[in-house]
């Protein structure tokens, strides 16, 4: 044993255990402050962070997560938060809190400072479009697919050609596809019917009728080689005939065929004059629409918020399956190996946070108007398979004004297909002003200083049922203009004289589709009202795409029966007269061998 | 500097002064601490025992660092190894259990570049220390002499930086 040698060694660890204690609680603090800037794409400010190494325990005095949509906002702000880990999975680098306390927590704060940091923008695969990103598409979509409201849109003369992109009709494609069709199959009639050959064939039958002279023939002999070559002139003129009948029978059927398929599409016809007013958004106003037409736009807005942070836990919470599928495609960096993996029966996940808690009593006094969240988490792991049971949490998120909403949930990962269930109710909240769709007859905002609501539901997998039950009173509706014609007047007799709005709200589909049904109590007297008036114009300017999209298919349509009828006066009519020639000369064919056999016999 | 200073010891240690048996068995602990990633639980072992027992600290950084750079392109080779070794069927069962304990796993027994530098460098240590000794010896009873007669020890002897560095170590009292 070297004397020197453990002296050294000796001086190195005290050196590394005074570095490590003067510097541990900084590096740890900017190491995960830097994790946290990467997951919230905004600052994450910790300050006082202490980790305690003996008793394996964390705390801070003050957390910030800027909230990347407003930098100078909190998504999330803590006071003093602690815990401690369990020492013996820390042997497999596996981190398992028991117990995270955390005081004053927000949401809403203002910032002292900006919270945006930079991103790098960097190249990024093509992905497959989510679930998520489907259903808020599918919601897009169906707003987009909303009727007209306004009257100016609906005047005498409709620009159909910039509502309609006409060839995009079935109908008009399949035309096309049909006159293509036609007009390959006359280019091949045209050659294997075409009337010249069998012209000659005929020509070349009747001289040899016209050789044969048997009125001058007087000997046996020569009578005889005259009843041979009658057969086989016969034998000719049946073949002959025979092809002609084939080639008729060939093409009378295609002409057959192209007559059922102009039927064909004519049919669908009428399917797709009420898609063309579809894409006109011309639809009759259904009661539903009157809905959407109103409260859609925030409430697509909010579900699509609501959306995004189920895929964020979708993105950071991994189902088993993804997880090891993920694990499947690492690949050795060089030099550093493969880790091969072998059965761990210890049951501890890689992460795992068994219980936070969180408290708001201590921050009554912020009054920048932030939500203060009370509650607890349980279960959030980053192996949900292993762990085998959901997270849950249980919040209470209040306003100082006093409005306070409790959120319930579970995000079951514990199997290949992601669950997540939701239950939010308040009562009597102040909603505020809410912003409406947009459009010249309906308002614009709505004001609700007292609501109840109610939301509830799943996601499994690609299935989504979520359903919103909401009553405010009194309820106040703004405008940005005079009412200009008859729909505004309506809309805005029928919302003065509401002193309460109920609406309830199903977006439900699975990979099949997602649709949002609304319902509220304006609907139905609001629609039936404004249908009163809209009705009128509306149909005019649904006869109007009527009469366009008829007349483009008519001319369509016209120009392949013309082709058709062409033809047909002219391949096949020469075939038919060709064929009836044809029928003569056998019938005199066979006239003629009855006469020499008869002079023969005599 | 620090090298060369370190490499002057060990060709001194080589010529006299230490004794074969602490030059090899410095030199074959160096080397397989070289082929073994420091970030592990038996490099931080290895380098213990480097401090602590009485070999030569100068053959065992000069085998150290020639051992990290031939690591470099037997990269390979140490992944074939470490791989077919862990994934030998007869020994899951005991990787499992080593997996499942509380200090092994902090080793990264279960990388293959890991495993198949630590094997190689076990393997490879009883011959590098007799190796060593041997030949430690027999530089002291003669070949020492014909290698200083060597026109490249009597060029590099010559050489500006090798003068450059006597100079320094002269100034500092060595």
């Amino acid at each position: 044993m070297r004397k020197k040698g453990v002296l050294i060694l000796l001086a190195l660890l005290i050196l590394a255990a005074v570095i490590a204690f003067l510097t541990r609680d900084s590096y740890l603090e900017r190491a995960l402050e830097s994790a946290g800037r990467a997951a919230a794409g905004a600052k994450v400010e910790l300050d006082g962070f202490h980790f305690s190494l003996f008793r394996l325990s964390c705390s801070w005095d003050r957390l910030q997560v800027a909230d990347r949509n407003d930098t100078w906002r909190n998504i999330l702000e803590t006071g003093r938060a602690a815990f401690s880990m369990e020492a013996r999975p820390l042997f497999w680098r596996r981190v398992i809190i028991r117990e995270l306390s955390l005081e004053n927590v927000r949401s809403g704060t203002r910032r002292a400072t900006d919270g945006f940091i930079p991103v790098k923008p960097g190249p990024r695969a093509e992905k497959k479009p989510g679930m998520l990103a489907k259903v808020s598409s599918s919601l897009t979509a169906q707003m987009q697919d909303l009727p007209v409201l306004d009257l100016s849109a609906l005047g005498t003369t409709l620009n159909i050609d910039s509502l309609i992109a006409v060839d995009n009709l079935e109908t008009f494609r399949a035309y096309s596809e049909l006159r293509r069709f036609t007009d390959s199959t006359f280019s091949v009639w045209n050659d294997r019917a075409d009337p010249a050959p069998y012209r000659d064939r005929l020509a070349k039958l009747e001289a040899d009728i016209g050789s044969l002279n048997i009125d001058r023939i007087t000997d046996v002999i020569t009578l005889a080689a005259a009843l041979k070559k009658v057969r086989d002139i016969q034998k000719e003129a049946a073949s002959l005939r025979k092809d002609l009948n084939a080639s008729y029978t060939a093409l009378a059927g295609t002409f057959s065929d192209l007559d059922t398929r102009i039927e064909g599409v004519d049919g669908g016809l009428a399917s797709d004059i009420e898609r063309a007013q579809q894409l006109a958004r011309m639809r009759d106003l259904d009661v539903r629409d009157v809905g959407l037409l109103l409260f859609g736009a925030p409430l697509v807005q909010k579900t699509e918020k609501l959306l995004g942070y189920m895929a964020l836990t979708r993105r950071y919470l991994p189902t088993a399956e993804k997880a090891l599928s993920r694990e499947k495609k690492r690949r050795p960096p060089r030099f550093q190996g493969q880790d091969i993996r072998f059965p761990f029966t210890r049951g501890y996940p890689a992460f795992l946070l068994r219980s936070a808690r969180f408290s708001a009593a201590g921050a009554a006094a912020d009054t920048s108007g932030p939500f203060f969240i009370e509650g607890t988490v349980t279960g959030v792991t980053t192996d949900p398979a292993l762990y085998g049971r959901p997270a849950r949490f249980s919040l209470t998120l209040r306003k100082a004004s006093g409005d306070t909403y409790g959120i319930q949930g579970m995000i079951d990962r514990t199997g290949a297909v992601p669950r997540d269930s939701l239950r939010v109710t308040a009562a009597g909240i102040d909603l505020g002003t809410i912003a409406l769709q947009s459009g010249a007859n309906l308002p614009a905002a709505v004001t609700a200083p007292s609501s109840d609501l109610g939301l509830a539901g799943y996601l499994s997998g690609e299935a989504v049922d979520i359903s919103l039950n909401m009553a405010a009173a009194p309820v106040t509706f703004s405008y940005t203009g005079e009412a200009s014609d008859a729909v505004s007047r309506i809309v805005r007799d029928v919302l003065t004289g509401l002193s309460r709005v109920t609406i309830s709200a199903r977006l439900q589909g699975d990979s099949a589709g997602y649709g949002l049904r609304m319902n509220s109590n304006v609907d139905r007297v609001l629609a039936g009202r404004i249908r009163a008036v809209l009705d009128d114009k509306v149909s005019r300017a649904r006869q109007q795409v009527e009469t366009y999209v008829r007349a483009e298919a008519d001319e369509r349509r016209q120009g392949i029966v013309a082709l058709i009828e062409q033809n047909r006066l002219t391949t096949l009519a020469e075939v038919d007269a060709l064929r009836k020639q044809v029928g003569d000369r056998v019938d005199a064919l066979e006239k003629l061998k009855k006469e020499i056999e008869q002079r023969l016999k005599e | 500097m620090i090298w060369l200073k370190i490499i002057s010891k060990f060709i001194k240690a080589f010529r006299s002064g230490s004794t074969p048996g602490r030059i090899a068995a410095g030199f074959a602990l160096g080397f397989l601490l070289g082929v073994t990633p420091f970030r592990s639980l038996q490099g931080v072992i290895l380098l213990t025992l480097l401090v602590l027992l009485d070999v030569n600290l100068a053959a065992g950084t000069v085998a150290m660092l020639l051992a990290s750079l031939i690591s470099i392109p037997l990269d390979r080779l140490f992944h074939a190894v470490g791989f077919s070794v862990l994934t030998l069927p007869v020994l899951q069962g005991f990787w499992t259990f080593l997996y499942n304990t509380p200090v092994a796993p902090l080793s990264r027994f279960y990388n293959t570049v890991v495993m198949g530098g630590f094997l190689t460098g076990l393997v490879l240590f009883l011959p590098l220390f007799f190796g060593m000794k041997r030949l430690v010896t027999a530089y002291r009873s003669g070949l020492d002499r014909r290698v200083q007669q060597w026109k490249i020890v009597q060029v590099l002897k010559s050489s500006r930086l090798v003068r450059f560095y006597l100079n320094i170590r002269d100034l500092g009292g060595a």
